[in-house]
């Protein structure tokens, strides 16, 4: 570009020349950062807007399922599942109606909420969440206990490994599979971390699944 | 190289490195203005960072709880351990936030104004008050985008932690079935067998106590122990010493006015004609104002003519209002009303023409000079103690190192008396050896060999001593005589519970065919007791025997379960079960429980559900820690 042995007029004709040269190109480089900026903050922006009208409309399914309004609350989260279908609020909606589902007696439905959690983009750590309230839902108001153990099956829990397993427990157990069920409940035991709340229940469970020596 | 990277740089390719460069340039700048920028970092969680000066707060604040939580022992808190754990909750935390951030989640604007307005602190009568919230963040140091920003933050927070809770549920089956585990009753008969009554027909020897003195010496030693000459610094004796003249009392209220004194603050209301205040808008606004003299309420017009959308729907009702907190011309109009109720002129402003209406004065509250006397003077002779303090406490390091043949010059020069403690081992001390720094500076070489006064010991909160050998008495062998009664009592224990423990094998033994506890131990001139169907919560038998009970296989039909149990006195209670029942959870009186057992288990597996996410999401985040700058 510049020779720096050259005398001033000479570097001036230079840069003249070079940007004779390459000044478009200088142009369309600065007009093609200018226009990345703009258009990552126009992006984040309406990201915003999203994530905040998602928001609000998963704190109208809240409002509507603690006043006990069944039908509005499933109402207004089908609606926003299917108007943010990736959106966090999408999952926690799907959990929410969970629960109304079942306090209307319908676990089919209940199932129904859950295992679209399971096979939407939702974060892992949510959908443990969602895989043991599904196979709870499936032993306890289905009572298809072989199912639930189906669907824990292959999945071994990172941090909800204990969970993981004292649910297992429960349902080899109302197999009657002892054996099974005392392995698991001293799985949970052994993995069972205090901060998890009090392990009692856990251990009358194992304990009165005893053995002689 | 370089020439050719010259001659490359051309066309499109320099189009396209430039842009690329443009980019991170436009937010470099930007991010360290917000963040504050250059401050020692001591983790990275996933882009969110936790600082220096934030951590040692939080620590800070647990190590003082620490301290007053464990009180005499706070010496023994391990600093490094306790660090690493206020770290752990702060990148816990920070991952949480982290992850609320990136995953879409986020607070409606009407959310955020509702916790605003819902926040007691912020609120006067009941109300949100604007100058509340103009304190609150001036105390922060923020503006008002960064502080409502950071609100978001923790509602979502909060928001995720709320979502989740109240979707998990417990069904109906399990409940019952974890109440029917709770409540099942056991049949059961036992004996305990007392090492006590045992030990009462037992005979030792004499040579038995010295055999046992002799092959156990080292627990027959009587302790090293010490006492020593002290001086004591206590920055509470010193607060007595400093002087404080009326007239600093004087000069610290003026200095310190606004801590004491909240100035008055008025409620108003306005209506507001936007624009710049043309002659159309003032006659408007005059019109306005006569129709109020002439009767009509403020608050009806304010609602329906005012442009001021906040106020309007509240009556033009602007809450209370200090000095300072409105534009100056709306400011003076405001306080040059006198009564409740005035109404102000045409007042002109940036925003347009107000008409202003005073609805309540509230006159300067507080203390005043004499009110607030008494906690100043603690407050000057605290601080003038602290310096005082700090220079006594150099001069007490310098005389006591000069002058290390005795500790009563040093005490002379600066006004102290010399204290004497009791005696004090290595491990125990009572008074002031009851720190572990000042019974290691007791026993070591420079105080204990060479009879020199020891460096200054800082207890904490202002306090320090230096020690001053007065007496040593090394650890001697007890004599036999002496602790022989000691053996004897503990050879006649060793001894009864093994033999309890022998007779209750021996018990347990004998069920195996299938006989009965009471006949077994009518045997051994034992006798059982039938305690029937007890529960989980049963005190007929000791709290780890009835667990252990709960913990025998069940009975086959019409067989027999037994087992065994050692107390921590000695004592061997032996059981048999013979069935067990399980509770009827269709009775009335089962309806209570099982509602309140639905509750607790809601709780608990809220709780578990939440905590493992919570960690589930700590132990996905990209962490980095800088562990060297705790």
């Amino acid at each position: 570009m510049v020779d720096i042995h050259a005398t001033e007029e000479e570097q001036l004709n230079q840069i003249k020349t070079w940007f004779k040269e390459n000044g478009k190109y200088l142009v369309a480089g600065v007009l093609l950062g200018a226009g990345s900026i703009i258009g990552y903050r126009s992006w984040d922006s309406y990201q915003t807007e999203l994530s905040r009208s998602a928001s609000a409309a998963y704190e109208d399914v809240r409002d509507a399922a603690a006043a006990g309004n069944t039908e509005q609350a499933r109402e207004l989260g089908s609606e926003l599942i299917q108007e943010y279908p990736s959106s966090p609020y999408a999952t926690h909606t799907a959990l929410s109606l969970a629960v109304v589902a079942l306090d209307a007696g319908d676990t089919d439905e209940a199932v129904k909420q859950l295992a679209w959690v399971l096979d939407g983009d939702a974060r892992d750590s949510l959908k443990h969440v969602a895989r043991l309230r599904l196979a709870r839902v499936q032993l306890y108001s289905q009572n298809k206990a072989q199912v639930a153990i189906d669907t824990l099956e292959g999945h071994q829990g990172g941090e909800f490994a204990p969970l993981y397993d004292e649910l297992r427990g429960d349902a080899w157990l109302a197999l009657a599979d002892e054996v099974n069920a005392r392995a698991a409940y001293q799985a949970a035991i052994d993995s069972w971390d205090p901060d998890l709340g009090s392990a009692q229940l856990l251990q009358m469970k194992l304990d009165d699944l005893a053995v002689a020596e | 190289m370089l020439q050719s990277i010259r001659d490359g740089i051309q066309g499109w390719v320099s189009a396209l490195i430039i842009g690329v460069i443009c980019v991170p340039f436009a937010f470099w700048g930007v991010t360290s203005y917000f963040t504050g920028g250059g401050e020692v970092v001591v983790a990275d969680v996933d882009g969110g960072e936790i600082s220096q000066r934030d951590f040692q707060q939080a620590y800070q604040s647990r190590f003082q709880a620490e301290q007053r939580r464990l009180g005499n022992a706070a010496d023994l808190i391990d600093q490094q351990a306790l660090k690493l754990q206020v770290l752990e909750g702060m990148v816990s935390r920070e991952s949480l936030t982290q992850h609320v951030l990136k995953s879409g989640y986020n607070i409606s604007d009407e959310k955020l104004v509702e916790a605003l307005r819902n926040n007691p602190y912020l609120q006067q009568d009941g109300q949100f008050s604007q100058s509340r919230y103009g304190q609150l963040l001036a105390a922060l140091g923020m503006d008002a985008a960064t502080y409502e920003e950071s609100l978001r933050r923790s509602l979502r927070v909060g928001q995720l932690q709320t979502a989740l809770s109240e979707s998990s549920a417990v069904s109906e089956a399990e409940v019952v079935r974890l109440w029917k585990l709770q409540n099942q009753a056991r049949e059961v008969a036992a004996v305990t067998i007392k090492a006590a009554d045992l030990s009462a027909g037992i005979e030792v020897s004499e040579e038995d106590i010295k055999d046992w003195y002799e092959d156990h010496s080292e627990d027959f030693y009587s302790e090293e122990r010490v006492r020593v000459n002290y001086v004591e610094l206590t920055l509470a004796d010193l607060t007595n010493r400093v002087e404080v003249s009326e007239e600093d009392i004087a000069s610290r209220y003026e200095e310190d006015k606004e801590r004491y004194v909240t100035p008055e603050q008025r409620r108003a209301r306005h209506i507001l004609i936007a624009g710049d205040g043309d002659d159309v808008a003032k006659e408007k606004l005059k019109a306005l104002k006569a129709r109020i003299e002439a009767g009509e309420d403020f608050a009806e017009l304010a609602k329906s003519n005012s442009d001021d959308p906040g106020s309007a729907v509240e009556g033009g009702d602007l809450g209370w209002v200090g000095r300072g907190v409105m534009v100056k011309p709306f400011e003076d109009a405001l306080f040059d009303l006198d009564t409740a109720g005035d109404l102000s002129g045409i007042v002109e402003t940036q925003f347009g023409v107000h008409l202003i209406q005073l609805d309540e004065i509230q006159d300067e509250q507080g203390q005043t000079l004499a009110e607030a006397s008494a906690e100043i003077e603690t407050n000057l002779r605290n601080e003038r103690a602290e310096t005082l303090y700090v220079d006594m406490l150099e001069q007490l390091s310098e005389l006591s190192y000069e002058n290390p043949e005795d500790l009563q010059s040093t005490a002379d020069e600066l006004e102290l008396n010399v204290r004497v403690s009791g005696w004090f081992t290595r491990e125990r001390g009572t008074g002031v050896s009851v720190s572990d720094r000042v019974r290691d500076a007791a026993f070591s070489s420079t105080v204990l060999d060479d009879n020199e006064n020891s460096e200054v010991i800082e207890l904490g909160d202002e306090r320090a001593v230096v020690v001053r050998k007065l007496g040593h008495e090394p650890a001697v062998q007890k004599s036999l005589a002496s602790v022989s009664d000691d053996i004897e009592q503990l050879l006649k224990n060793k001894r009864a519970q093994e033999q309890a423990q022998e007779l209750a094998e021996g018990l347990l033994d004998a069920l195996d065919d299938g006989t009965v506890l009471a006949d077994a131990a009518k045997e051994k001139d034992l006798e059982a007791t039938d305690l029937g169907a007890i529960k989980r919560s049963s005190s007929a038998m000791n709290a780890a025997a009835v667990r252990d009970v709960f913990a025998l296989p069940r009975p086959k039909d019409g067989e027999l379960e037994a087992g065994l149990t050692e107390l921590v006195n000695g004592d061997v209670v032996v059981y048999q079960l013979s069935a067990v029942t399980e509770a009827d959870s269709e009775a009335d009186s089962a309806a209570a429980e099982l509602a309140s057992l639905r509750n607790q288990l809601e709780a608990q597996r809220g709780r578990a559900e939440l905590f493992a996410t919570l960690r589930d999401i700590r132990e996905n985040t990209d962490v980095t820690l800088h562990t060297n700058r705790l």
